[in-house]
């Protein structure tokens, strides 16, 4: 097998286009996750993207995929591909940090299920990615909550790479990983996969486990795919979702990708979706919508529900939450943590009353209902990923476009319902800094979402820019 | 917090922290006597903000404790914000109970 010196080209492939490659024996893993170990490593810190680099392990993992790929042993597209996990999945014998100082130490005696699975499937653990603490929890101020600092955006390391999934955001962007998996419990894989100008996909609620990740809130958490495509986060879904008698809440659905062609895709634009927002997302987003019509039937004015999906996904997280750190938050060890807001709010959180608990789950019922009904109409609604381009790094996120808080609550809506919801890069806005725009769906509707997003990636190329980026 | 103390104590020691919103009692008003002043009640936030002193105070600073106090009127709006959404009886959260026979 030729071990050739991999160039930065190759680097930025994709998933699809570097398993291709590896099968075909003409790059060797062991060369790939060496060249990926040492972008890690001279690219990681400037961006704070990276907690722990996993070389001995990547480089055991990659021996023994060369070795099962020069037998002719193939265990799918995954074989041989260098990923990293955020730093909130149970890696066995390597740090384990949730970004936050007080479990900089921690250390777990096994794997979380997400691990294992993409080792069953043959993919090579270069790193654990930077994540904001305890993936930001009861809400945080500014960029700064990590221990590893502010995750920069590679295309402006003056701005932020979006949270909490914000390590695998900014390692995919920037070339130091080919995929990551991040985890979201209201947008931390949309915001990052927005602001980074990477594809991510949330899954469906239960599509895939989360046994062995940082619980935050027990009925929102998910964990799924950050990727340079949408095509990738297919076939990173396909190897991590199913069933695990480990997580109660996982499910045996199959999932298929890519999906068999059912007909012209169906997609409502929301509402106002652009009400309010940064003018130059919304044009971005305008341009997009023309390039969907040219291969789906276009639905305008899409009205969303109106009910208070915010102060619903914000009264189950603080509860949740306050019980998932209730040690934490007991013992005082919140002061450790980096960001201001942080260090208190899960006091704040601690005396949400079990009643407006229960009536947030009673409102959720409802909401799922009328989210499932207004769906059954569509494959996809579609809007900005976000109102505006990343938060500068100095700058609190009350002061940054003050101006821009339009849009309706589509994050949070989707987050309660357990929807899935793939946001892919559709340009650029202020200070080069990337937009994006999410395709939504009902639950379970992950092939047909990836397809529009994949059919949408076939006519534009946003998703092969790259960005700038020398080490000091 | 001591639930035994008396709802006296309890407004004397949120009041002392200075932490409420309003946290020392308005002058007594012409009629009013000192004993209806103390049995005013205190408003939720009030009340969940002293919950949070004596459960936490030791860990935070005054200038925390204020931003607690503000978390909390938040939260607490964003409470009856969910309240307004119409519910039956038989509207029931979204989480079910299983007993798992052996």
């Amino acid at each position: 097998m030729p071990q050739d010196t991999i160039r930065e080209d190759v680097l930025f492939s994709s998933v699809r286009e570097l398993g291709t490659r590896l099968r075909q024996r003409k790059i060797s893993p062991i060369a790939l996750t060496e060249a990926y170990l040492e972008r890690l490593q001279k690219l990681g810190p400037r961006l704070n993207a990276v907690v722990t680099v996993t070389r001995e392990l990547a480089l055991k993992e990659a021996r023994a995929a060369d070795d099962e790929i020069r037998a002719g042993k193939i265990r799918g597209p995954l074989h041989g591909v260098p990923y990293g996990v955020k730093d909130l999945a149970a890696t066995r014998g390597i740090p384990t940090t949730w970004g936050a100082e007080p479990y900089r130490k921690q250390v777990f005696d096994f794997d979380a299920t997400i691990v294992r699975k993409l080792r069953d499937a043959g993919a090579i653990l270069v790193a654990k990615l930077a994540m904001v603490e305890l993936a930001g929890c009861f809400g945080y101020s500014n960029a700064d909550a990590s221990f590893s600092g502010p995750c920069r955006n590679p295309w402006n390391t003056e701005y932020w790479a979006g949270g909490s999934s914000s390590g695998p955001g900014a390692a995919v962007a920037a070339g130091l990983v080919p995929f990551a998996i991040g985890s979201e419990t209201s947008g931390s894989i949309i915001t990052p996969a927005a602001y980074s100008g990477v594809s991510g996909l949330r899954p469906t609620y239960g599509r895939v486990s989360r046994h062995g990740a940082m619980a935050l809130s027990w009925t929102l958490d998910k964990l799924g795919p950050m990727c340079r495509t949408a095509e990738d986060c297919g076939l990173v879904l396909a190897a991590i979702a199913g069933r695990d008698r480990l997580d109660p809440t996982s499910v045996a659905r199959p999932f298929t990708f890519p999906e068999e062609k059912k007909g012209k895709f169906r997609i409502g634009i929301i509402k106002n979706a652009t009400q309010g927002i940064q003018p130059q997302v919304r044009e971005n987003f305008e341009q997009s919508l023309k390039v969907l019509a040219k291969f789906a039937d276009i639905s305008e004015a899409v009205a969303f529900p109106s009910m208070p999906f915010g102060p619903v996904v914000g009264t189950i997280v603080n509860a949740e939450g306050a019980s998932a750190f209730r040690d934490l938050i007991e013992r005082g060890g919140m002061q450790e943590l980096r960001n201001t807001q942080l260090r208190h709010a899960g006091y704040t959180a601690s005396t949400v009353l079990a009643v407006d608990y229960l009536q947030a789950m009673r409102v959720r019922t409802k909401m799922k209902r009328t989210l499932d009904e207004l769906y059954t109409k569509f494959d996809a609604l579609v809007a900005p990923s976000r109102g505006t381009v990343a938060y500068p790094i100095d700058q609190d996120f009350s002061r940054a476009y003050a101006q821009f808080r339009g849009g309706p609550p589509i994050i949070p809506a989707g987050n309660i319902a357990g929807q899935p919801a793939v946001s892919v890069p559709n340009g650029f806005g202020p200070n080069n800094l990337p937009t994006g725009i999410q395709f939504t769906g009902r639950a379970w509707s992950e092939s047909r979402l990836l397809a529009i997003a994949h059919a949408y990636q076939q006519a534009t190329d946003w998703h092969t820019r790259r960005p700038k980026l020398r080490a000091e | 917090m001591n639930l035994r103390r008396n709802r006296r104590q309890f407004l004397k020691g949120a009041a002392a922290a200075t932490l409420l919103a309003a946290p020392l009692p308005a002058p007594i008003q012409a009629g009013e006597s000192r004993a209806q002043q103390e049995n005013a009640a205190p408003t939720p936030a009030e009340a969940l903000t002293a919950l949070a002193r004596a459960r936490f105070g030791r860990h935070m600073t005054e200038e925390q404790l204020k931003s607690v106090q503000r978390g909390i009127t938040q939260s607490l709006s964003s409470a009856d914000t969910i309240k307004r959404t119409r519910l039956e009886n038989s509207d029931e959260p979204d989480f079910v109970f299983f007993a798992d026979g052996p």
